[in-house]
């Protein structure tokens, strides 16, 4: 448990924000595969299990249809459930209870019955987990109406928008990267919350703008000090919240600079960078001075070899090449 | 598909250039990276290299004048077709001297004069453009089909629509003179930048500080090393001497070498001096570099090199660029002393005019002495008065008493 204004890593900071309502409100709880003596699959909630007791830090059947099911009846019934999903790529077992039920209840019953449950999951590549244990879903609930999608990049921004959704009454999906665990940031005593739907801005800079999500902003911010030395300024937006999107923000940045990269480590094609390309030239098209650039996973499952899975997966190295194609230079991969 | 050769842009600040010959024929094979035609720009001449390999299938523009990014000519495979509108596209012959000379309804003579002879559209062709550089032209009224594009595949992005808006549009081939009537001499590519560079310059608040140094003691050295002079070595001059005596100086007051950014002053270590020097073609400012580090001999052989290559056009492009200082000399006709507009990024210009005997006061009494009168134009926005004071004095310093310059 963190001292007074210490350095928290990202799984620290998710524990953190989870204790913090588990200490103040009765009505939070946790429920996951392995949680409890095991801490969860990446020992997020190491420990939990001693100051909350096994009525609130609750193992789960292996089953994540009824684990979600379950969240989405207490949820319905006043409490504030944490689910964990032990990796998004299982999202696809709860399916059913996450689009027909905990998306919708809320509008069919005319407001009489809300859903203020946060599904929390993580996953993503980069230690060859092949193609069924490391793929980044966030994509797929964007397009639900009634599912929020949070993403956070950072130990504060898990932090804060970990609290946001606990409080938040509708369902929130919240991803982690697997790869982002161990990043360590100063953060205060004082949890701030972060509200739902406010873009941040990670990186200023003068002649592109790259909408990142996930590690990819931290691999857009290594491109930018790469492109820095070539003297292209680069701007990174990190969006944070998926839906709803801070569009606002990215249209300032895009109308800022003229020209944008979008990139995530889910698969390029269809995904959501697509959604952010068609908001860029629909909303600021007569700022645009370049075609807005698509960095993403190749098209394909998530390849087991080391080799196939680093070439299928975008890192600095493909934000760097979509930076300088859109400012019209060529780099030497062309 | 045949690739498309498009016209390049070289240098910082280039619009446009002028074929002024292929190397190879059409049909002739040609390998990427060979030289495919020479180039006039506003600078120098010189040879571009094919950007790919092939049969040299369509030259557009045989010669002339054409903006940076039209397509001059078109690269493929043996037989394949180029896009119809290629064929029909030519180059605007620059002005007919001699033409008969029919009078112009005014209206038609300015419409002519918006479209000038590198605004050649391939007819039926769209415009390739970003959105934001359409934009940027719908709000000046600039027609896309004279802006040359830089971009991917030739696309016009908003740089060139910024470039295209600060330049006059070059004058159509109007017809020459009725005897005794009023001759419009459109601009050339150098007049065009001449023009444009130096407006720009205008704008900064510029001050002038002018001081006057004995040249005794320089006339005297110059004598003695020439004298000395091993045979076939290059004759030391007064530039030179003037040149050694502003890089030392600028070595002293660092905040003179410099150039202005808008938002920052970019100090320079190396003394990169430009040499304002007088061609056929109009003024071109070709740059000695590093100055502080090269000797007076250096100087004087390296100084003659350069400025034979500009006047003979042959300068690389990127030895007319980048300087970080400039120097600008009258006295070859006889004027005493002239105020120079400043050659911008760079902050401070020297201008001199010719060595003129002067009565001076000294010592109660009054002497001959050769005198040389030194006017500093500096950029108030980077530099003040005191500092330029100073380093004008330095100058002067040096001349009075070359020896220091050991």
């Amino acid at each position: 448990m963190p001292e007074n204004g210490t350095r928290l890593s990202y799984r620290e900071a998710v524990r953190d924000a989870m204790s913090r309502a588990m200490r103040a409100d009765p009505d939070v709880f946790i429920m996951g595969q392995d949680i409890a003596e095991h801490g969860g699959s990446q020992k997020v909630t190491l420990d939990m299990l001693e100051e909350f007791g096994p009525e609130r830090v609750r193992n789960a059947p292996i089953s994540e249809m009824a684990l979600t099911g379950a969240g989405i009846g207490a949820a319905m019934l006043g409490m504030r459930p944490i689910v964990e999903i032990m990796y998004e790529d299982f999202f696809t077992l709860a399916m059913e209870q996450l689009v027909n039920h905990a998306a919708k209840e809320r509008y069919m019953s005319g407001g009489q019955l809300k859903v203020p449950l946060t599904l929390r999951t993580q996953g993503g590549a980069g230690w060859s987990s092949a193609a069924q244990h490391g793929q980044q879903t966030e994509g797929w609930f964007v397009g639900v109406p009634g599912l929020k999608v949070v993403y956070p990049s950072t130990p504060r921004d898990a932090r804060g928008l970990l609290w946001s959704s606990i409080y938040d009454d509708n369902c929130v999906l919240f991803f982690e990267h697997v790869q982002l665990y161990n990043l360590r940031e100063q953060l205060p005593e004082e949890l701030e919350p972060i509200p739902l739907g406010k873009a941040r801005v990670a990186r200023e800079g003068e002649d592109v703008t790259v909408v990142a999500i996930g590690p990819l902003v931290h691999e857009a911010l290594a491109a930018a000090d790469q492109a820095g030395s070539d003297g292209i300024s680069v701007e990174v937006v990190d969006p944070r919240t998926l839906q709803p999107l801070d569009e606002e923000a990215i249209l300032a940045s895009v109308r800022k600079t003229n020209r944008c990269v979008v990139a995530h480590e889910a698969v390029r094609k269809m995904g959501f960078g697509a959604e952010l390309a068609a908001l860029v030239q629909e909303q600021a098209f007569d700022w645009l001075d370049a075609p807005v650039e698509r960095v993403g996973a190749a098209f394909t499952p998530l390849p087991f070899a080391p080799v196939l899975e680093r070439a299928a997966v975008p890192r600095r190295e493909e934000v760097y090449a979509a930076i300088m194609h859109s400012v019209g230079r060529r780099t030497d991969g062309e | 598909m045949a690739s498309e050769v498009k016209l390049p842009r070289l240098g910082q600040g280039m619009e446009s250039g002028v074929v002024v010959r292929w190397l190879k024929q059409e049909g002739e094979r040609v390998a990427a990276g060979e030289p495919l035609y020479e180039l006039d720009t506003d600078k120098v001449t010189q040879e571009v290299e094919s950007p790919s390999s092939g049969v040299l299938l369509k030259i557009v523009v045989a010669e002339g004048e054409a903006t940076v990014g039209t397509t001059i000519a078109y690269v493929g495979e043996e037989g394949e077709q180029v896009p119809e509108a290629a064929s029909a596209t030519a180059t605007a012959p620059s002005v007919e001297a001699g033409a008969p000379a029919p009078e112009p309804e005014p209206e038609r003579a300015s419409s002519v004069v918006e479209k000038g002879p590198e605004t050649v559209p391939v007819a039926g062709e769209r415009v390739k453009a970003s959105p934001l550089a359409r934009r940027l032209a719908r709000e000046r009224g600039l027609a896309l089909e004279g802006v040359g594009g830089s971009g991917p595949e030739g696309r016009i992005v908003a740089e060139d629509v910024e470039h295209a808006s600060t330049r006059r549009p070059a004058p159509s081939a109007v017809p020459a003179p009725a005897p005794g009537g009023i001759e419009r001499v459109p601009l050339t590519s150098v007049r065009r930048t001449i023009a444009r560079r130096l407006t720009e310059a205008w704008q900064a608040p510029a001050f002038q500080l002018t001081a006057s140094a004995d040249m005794s003691e320089v006339l005297r050295l110059r004598e003695r090393l020439r004298e000395r002079a091993p045979e076939g070595s290059g004759r030391i001059s007064i530039a030179d001497f003037l040149t050694k005596a502003c890089a030392l100086a600028l070595v002293r007051y660092p905040g003179v070498n410099a150039l202005w950014l808008g938002d920052a002053v970019e100090l320079h270590g190396s003394v990169d001096i430009g040499i304002a020097t007088t061609t056929e073609r109009g003024l071109i400012v070709p740059v000695l570099r590093s100055c502080e580090r090269r000797t007076l001999a250096e100087l004087a052989s390296a100084r003659a090199e350069l400025v034979s290559r500009t006047l003979a056009g042959t300068a690389a492009l990127d030895e007319l660029e980048g300087g970080t200082f400039t120097i600008t000399n009258l006295g070859t006709f006889a004027v005493e002393q002239f105020v120079a507009v400043l050659n911008p990024p760079q902050i401070a210009i020297l201008a001199t005019g010719a060595i003129v005997e002067r009565p001076v006061a000294r010592a109660g009494g009054v002497e001959i002495a050769p005198l040389l009168t030194l006017t500093l134009t500096c950029d108030h926005r980077a530099v003040d008065g005191s500092v330029a004071a100073e380093f004008l004095g330095a100058v002067r310093g040096f001349l009075e008493e070359p020896g220091l310059m050991l």
